[in-house]
């Protein structure tokens, strides 16, 4: 399926993109993450939530095609 | 209250007198007065929010003033929430602000938040933001978050009205070291005020329409592109019981460093103690005190180009002004390889005095 990656802040770095899209045979959001890590070890070291069209979701959460994926790690400055 | 003042704003029809009154009765506490803290502070007295809260231990340093214009150049040395509290009264002499010059740690926050409304986080570190939602759980009261990574920032309204926590979003800190902050990789005074200001605009809202803010969303922005991320947001029912629960235990802070809590973290007394230790300096080269006796002195931004200076079988204590800085060049350092490396906790000043303490008890000897 066709997913457009986002990434933000430290993720961004860790990618070395802030965005992309590619296609995967992943069904589930912990897949993709799964997929991601091999791809990007530093990202295993790395703290962050998933956004699936905007919306927070749980690792299980079910992918379809088309939908966009944000990484988003937590920010500390002030 | 002279309305005047505030005019423009009741003109909005949506505002108006009934808003104006909501905003006079609003107690809000402002926890850092720093780069978020400062138009935050400034902003919401200009509004005519009826009591401001000011919790800051720290002291207005120059680096501080291209982005926190709650302060001015004669500011400098001066305790943050004194400097603050001058500026403010001058902006709007009709409100009350409140000062505490101790910061928030794990034993003051309970008392300190009971006669707030709203609570907002300006501070730069994870250990006390858990630490104020945890308390703002605790005590049923709506808080608001906003941070900084280098051009980007995070805001959101947590706790308000059945809302998500941060613990929602984030259940646990990072790792110590993990995400640095502005002190470390640096920021543009605009980034952040823009996030400052959304922060504070979303405090006007919760005061004056309660029912209609936003209070289940996280927004990312990024300054490099203008963009404006709107996350929705479900509550984890069951950890926030959790830590509204008697057996939960608030997060402990170092009421001193206000720092994230890590390993390889030495207080002065051990560090004095530790044989054939070399103190480095990670402050920028501009920063007062100068400690004549230290060993090395390097930025910590410079650190990772600067590494062949340092030997692997040598012993080093990293020192900053706060302490948080020379975690993350300890943090650095381990993750290069050196095996004997630790932050020092206590401040270069306190630092300076204890040595100098020590060189006159030891000529008074010989």
């Amino acid at each position: 399926m066709e997913l457009t990656l986002k990434y933000f802040g430290r993720i961004a770095e860790l990618t070395g993109k802030t965005e992309e899209i590619r296609s995967a045979a992943v069904e589930t959001v912990d897949e993709l993450d799964s997929v991601l890590r091999r791809e990007y070890p530093g990202l295993s070291m790395a703290t962050y939530t998933i956004a699936v069209d905007h919306e927070i979701v749980q690792p299980s959460f079910p992918l379809k095609t088309k939908v966009e994926v944000a990484l988003l790690p937590p920010f500390s400055g002030g | 209250m002279n309305m005047n003042r505030y005019q423009r704003q009741i003109q909005l029809e949506d505002v108006g007198p009934s808003g104006q009154e909501a905003l006079a009765k609003a107690k809000v506490l402002v926890v850092g007065a720093g780069g978020l803290g400062s138009p935050i502070l400034q902003y919401l007295a200009a509004a005519g929010v009826g009591t401001l809260g000011v919790a800051d231990m720290d002291t207005v340093a120059l680096s501080n003033l291209h982005r926190q214009l709650l302060y001015s150049t004669q500011d400098v040395g001066k305790p943050k929430v004194l400097a603050a509290q001058e500026r403010l009264k001058s902006l709007n002499p009709e409100i009350e602000i409140k000062t505490y010059p101790e910061g928030v740690h794990t034993e003051n926050i309970m008392p300190m938040i009971v006669s707030y409304d709203l609570i907002i986080d300006g501070t730069d570190n994870f250990s006390t933001r858990y630490l104020i939602n945890d308390a703002c759980v605790k005590s049923n009261k709506a808080w608001i978050y906003g941070a900084l990574f280098k051009h980007q920032g995070q805001f959101a309204l947590f706790n308000h009205r059945g809302g998500p926590c941060y613990r929602c979003l984030y259940p646990k800190p990072p790792a110590a070291g993990e995400v640095a902050g502005c002190n470390i990789l640096g920021v543009l005074g605009t980034v952040a005020g823009i996030i400052g200001l959304q922060m504070a605009h979303l405090a006007l809202q919760t005061i004056i329409w309660p029912e209609e803010v936003p209070n289940r969303s996280v927004f990312y922005v990024n300054q490099q592109n203008f963009s404006v991320q709107h996350l929705k947001m479900d509550k984890n029912q069951s950890l926030c019981d959790n830590v509204q629960s008697d057996s939960w235990e608030l997060p402990q802070t170092n009421a001193v460093t206000n720092c994230d809590s890590p390993p390889n973290t030495l207080s002065l007394k051990e560090a004095l103690l530790l044989d054939q230790a070399l103190f480095l300096d990670v402050r920028d080269t501009e920063e007062q005190p100068k400690i004549a006796s230290v060993d090395l002195q390097i930025p910590v931004r410079e650190l990772e180009l600067r590494l062949k200076e340092l030997d692997k079988e040598k012993t080093y204590i990293a020192f900053c002004k706060s302490g948080q800085r020379a975690k993350a060049a300890a943090t650095l350092l381990k993750e290069h390889y050196f095996e004997a490396v630790y932050a020092l906790s206590a401040s270069a000043q306190h630092l300076k005095n204890a040595i100098e303490n020590e060189n006159s008890t030891t000529n008074e000897v010989y």
